[in-house]
C-alpha cells in the first residue's frame, strides 16, 4: 500500500516541481551564457538578471517542495478528498509515511537540481579552486575532507527542511482539532513545534554542559572554545537533531492515529 | 455476529450533543433506510462509521471488531459530496480504486458507466455535477462490499437515473451484504427497504420492519414520517 | 410483470395478491416454474427479502411449493386453484356490490348494468 500511495503523492508533487526544475536549469544555462561574454555591459546585466532568476527559481523549488506538501497533507486528510483518503483500507501510519517519504525523495531531487544549476552557472577551474580554498581551512580544523564538510552541511540542511516539514504537519494535525480558525492555529502550533524542537537540542547541550565544564563555557562565558569542544558540540547537536526528527515523526503518527474530525 | 453495531454511541461537536445514546444493530442481507430530517444526525452517524469523525463515547463494531483497515475493506461508502480528485479522468480513477480495493470490479464499473452514457476518458472537472455524482455512485456500487452506505444517493438525480440507481442496488444485493440508505426522499425508495430507522435530533426514535410498520400504521413510510415530523 | 405498488400497504401483501391473481388467472399455469426470487425482485423492483416473504405466504396457503434443487413451482392442485379463484371472485363481487349499493343502485339495476356492459369486458 505504501508504494501505491507514494506513487500518487510523488506524481502529484513532481508535476509541479518539474516546472521549477526546468526553469531553474534554464536560467542557470542563461547565466552561464551571458556571463561568458566578458566585454558587453548589456550581456553582463542580462547575466545578472538570469542569475537572479535562477536563484529565485532555486528558492521557489525548495519553498514549493515544502508548502505543496503541507497543502496536500491538509487537503488529503482534512479536505473534501479526505472522504476518499480515510475510507481507503490503509493505516494512518502508512498515509503519514507516504507524505514524509515523498518529501524526502523530492528534497533529494531538488537538492540535486540546485547543485546542477549551480554547476551549470558557475563551474570553472578558477571558481572550483576558489571554493576549495575557502573550505580547506575549515576541513583541516575539523579533520575531514572538503567533501566531508559539504556532505555534513547538506545533511544538516536536509535535516532542517525535514524538521520544518514535520513541524508543519504537527501544526496541521493539532490545528484541525480546533473548531475555528484552523489554518491560524495550524500555523501557530507548527511554529511552536518548531521552536520546541530547537529548544530541545539546546536543552540537551545544556544538560551535557552541567556535567562537562568545557561545554558550560558555551553558555556561561565569552571565551573561545577549543576545536575539540566545538567539534563534539556539532556532532552532538546533529545527532540530537536527528533524533528529534525521528521523535517528531513518532509523535505526529501518534497524534494522527487518534483520528480526525472532517467537516 | 452482526455486521454493524453501535453501542451507546455519543458524539459531541462544538459543545453540542449531535448524537445521543445511539444503539443499533445491522444484520446481513438487508436494505435499511436511515430516515430523518436534515440535521437529525444521519450524516454524522455515517461519518463516524467511516472513520471521518471520532467517537465521543461508545463503540462502533463491524463484524465484532472496531473500525480499522479490515472494516474499511468491506465498507463501500458514497458520501453526499464530491470527493474524488477532479484532475483525474474517469479511467484513472477506476485504476486508482482497482489498486487500493481488492474487491473492486472494474468490468462492472465500465459496464455501469456505459449504461449511464458516461465518457471514461473525460476529466472529472469537465463533467457536470450530475455526471460526477453518477461516477461516484458507479465506483461505490462496483465494489463487492459487505456493507454499502449511501448518503442521499438520489439527491440531485433525474427520475430515470433514480430508477437505474434503485435497479443497481437491487442487482447488487446478495445475502451476505447489506445496504444502508440515508435519505429524506422516502417515497422514492421505500418499496425496496427491509427495515427503517427513524432518527431525530440525534436520537433513534424508531426501528422497525418496513412492512410491519405499514401494517401497524395503515400508511406508507413516507406518510408515517410526515406524521411524526410535522412542523 | 409490472404494476404500481401502493406504499400505504405492506409490499409483500400486495405481492401475494398479485401472484395469486396470476396463478388463478392461469397467467402462471399449474405446475409452472416460478422465476427466481432475484429475478422477480429485479423485475418488480422490490426487495428480494419481500419477494421471499410473499412466496413463503403463498407456500403456506398451498399455492406454491418448493423443490429443493429446482426452485419454486405453482401447485398442480387444480381444485385448490379453482377454490382460490372462487374466493377471489366472491370477494371482488361483494366489493363491487357494496360500491354500487352505496350510490343507490338496486340489485336489478346492477344486473341490468352488467348485462349491458358485460359484453365489452
Amino acid at each position: 500500500m505504501l508504494k501505491k500511495l507514494l506513487k500518487y503523492d510523488f506524481k502529484s508533487i513532481f508535476k509541479v516541481l518539474i516546472i521549477f526544475y526546468i526553469l531553474a536549469i534554464f536560467f542557470g544555462v542563461l547565466t552561464r551564457v551571458f556571463f561568458s561574454f566578458k566585454n558587453s555591459l548589456v550581456l553582463e546585466i542580462l547575466g545578472e538578471i538570469s542569475q537572479g532568476a535562477a536563484i529565485s527559481m532555486m528558492c521557489s523549488t525548495l519553498i514549493n517542495n515544502l508548502m505543496r506538501m503541507w497543502v496536500r497533507f491538509k487537503g488529503h486528510f482534512y479536505g473534501d478528498e479526505s472522504y476518499l483518503t480515510h475510507t481507503l483500507p490503509v493505516e494512518k501510519r502508512t498515509h503519514y509515511l507516504s507524505k514524509i517519504l515523498t518529501t524526502v525523495i523530492t528534497l533529494f531531487v531538488s537538492f540535486g537540481v540546485i547543485f546542477l544549476v549551480l554547476f551549470t552557472a558557475y563551474y570553472s577551474k578558477e571558481n572550483l579552486l576558489f571554493f576549495k580554498n575557502l573550505l580547506l581551512p575549515l576541513a583541516e580544523i575539523y579533520d575531514s575532507s572538503i567533501l566531508g564538510i559539504i556532505a555534513l552541511f547538506m545533511f544538516v540542511l536536509f535535516l532542517e527542511f525535514l524538521n520544518i516539514l514535520q513541524c508543519g504537519f504537527t501544526g496541521i494535525i493539532l490545528g484541525h482539532r480546533k473548531n475555528n480558525a484552523k489554518i491560524g492555529f495550524s500555523v501557530l502550533f507548527g511554529g511552536l513545534a518548531f521552536f520546541a524542537s530547537q529548544i530541545i537540542v539546546v536543552a540537551v547541550l545544556f544538560g551535557i554542559a552541567i556535567f562537562n565544564k568545557d561545554f558550560m563555557n558555551l553558555f556561561v562565558t565569552n571565551t573561545a572554545l577549543s576545536m575539540e569542544t566545538i567539534k563534539s558540540m556539532i556532532y552532538i547537536s546533529i545527532s540530537c537533531y536527528t533524533l528529534v526528527s525521528v521523535l517528531i515523526c513518532f509523535v505526529n503518527i501518534r497524534l494522527f492515529k487518534k483520528g480526525v474530525n472532517v467537516d | 455476529m452482526e455486521l454493524l453495531q453501535c453501542i451507546d454511541l455519543n458524539k459531541n461537536f462544538k459543545k453540542k450533543q449531535i448524537l445521543k445514546n445511539i444503539n443499533l444493530s445491522i444484520p446481513r442481507g438487508k436494505i435499511i433506510g436511515l430516515l430523518g430530517k436534515n440535521g437529525a444526525g444521519k450524516s454524522t452517524l455515517i461519518k463516524l462509521i467511516n472513520d471521518l469523525l471520532t467517537v465521543t463515547s461508545g463503540q462502533i463494531l463491524i463484524n465484532g471488531k472496531p473500525i480499522g483497515v479490515e472494516s474499511k475493506k468491506i465498507i463501500s461508502y458514497l458520501p453526499e459530496r464530491a470527493y474524488l480528485d477532479k484532475g483525474m479522468t474517469v479511467d484513472k480513477t477506476i485504476k486508482y480504486f482497482e489498486e487500493f480495493y481488492e474487491n473492486f470490479d472494474s468490468e462492472k464499473a465500465y459496464k455501469l458507466l456505459k449504461d449511464l452514457g458516461l465518457d471514461t476518458n473525460q476529466k472529472l472537472n469537465k463533467m457536470s455535477k450530475g455526471m460526477q455524482e453518477k461516477v461516484q455512485l458507479v465506483l461505490v456500487m462496483s465494489r463487492k462490499a459487505d456493507l454499502y452506505i449511501l448518503d442521499e444517493p438520489l439527491g440531485g438525480v433525474d427520475p430515470a437515473t433514480r430508477d437505474y440507481i434503485l435497479d443497481t442496488i437491487l442487482t447488487n444485493f446478495n445475502d451476505g451484504a447489506s445496504v444502508i440508505i440515508s435519505t429524506h426522499l422516502i417515497s422514492d425508495i421505500e418499496r425496496i427497504l427491509d427495515n427503517v430507522i427513524f432518527i431525530d435530533k440525534g436520537e433513534i426514535i424508531l426501528t422497525a420492519e418496513a412492512d410491519e410498520l405499514r401494517n401497524r400504521e395503515d400508511a406508507s413510510i413516507d406518510e408515517i414520517f410526515r406524521r411524526m415530523f410535522k412542523c | 410483470m409490472k404494476f404500481d405498488f401502493d406504499n400505504n400497504i405492506p409490499i409483500y401483501l400486495q405481492l401475494v395478491t398479485e401472484l395469486k391473481r396470476d396463478i388463478i388467472s392461469g397467467k402462471l399455469s399449474a405446475g409452472e416454474r416460478l422465476p427466481s426470487v432475484r429475478d422477480l425482485a429485479l423485475d418488480l423492483k422490490v426487495n428480494p427479502n419481500t419477494v421471499q416473504k410473499a412466496l413463503v405466504e403463498l407456500e403456506d396457503i398451498g399455492l406454491v411449493f418448493t423443490e429443493r434443487t429446482n426452485g419454486k413451482f405453482v401447485t398442480e392442485d387444480n381444485s385448490l386453484i379453482e377454490k382460490y379463484k372462487q374466493e377471489y371472485a366472491n370477494t371482488m363481487t361483494q366489493k363491487y356490490m357494496e360500491t354500487m349499493r352505496k350510490i343507490g343502485l338496486s340489485k336489478n339495476e346492477i344486473l341490468l348494468l352488467i348485462n349491458n356492459l358485460g359484453g365489452n369486458v
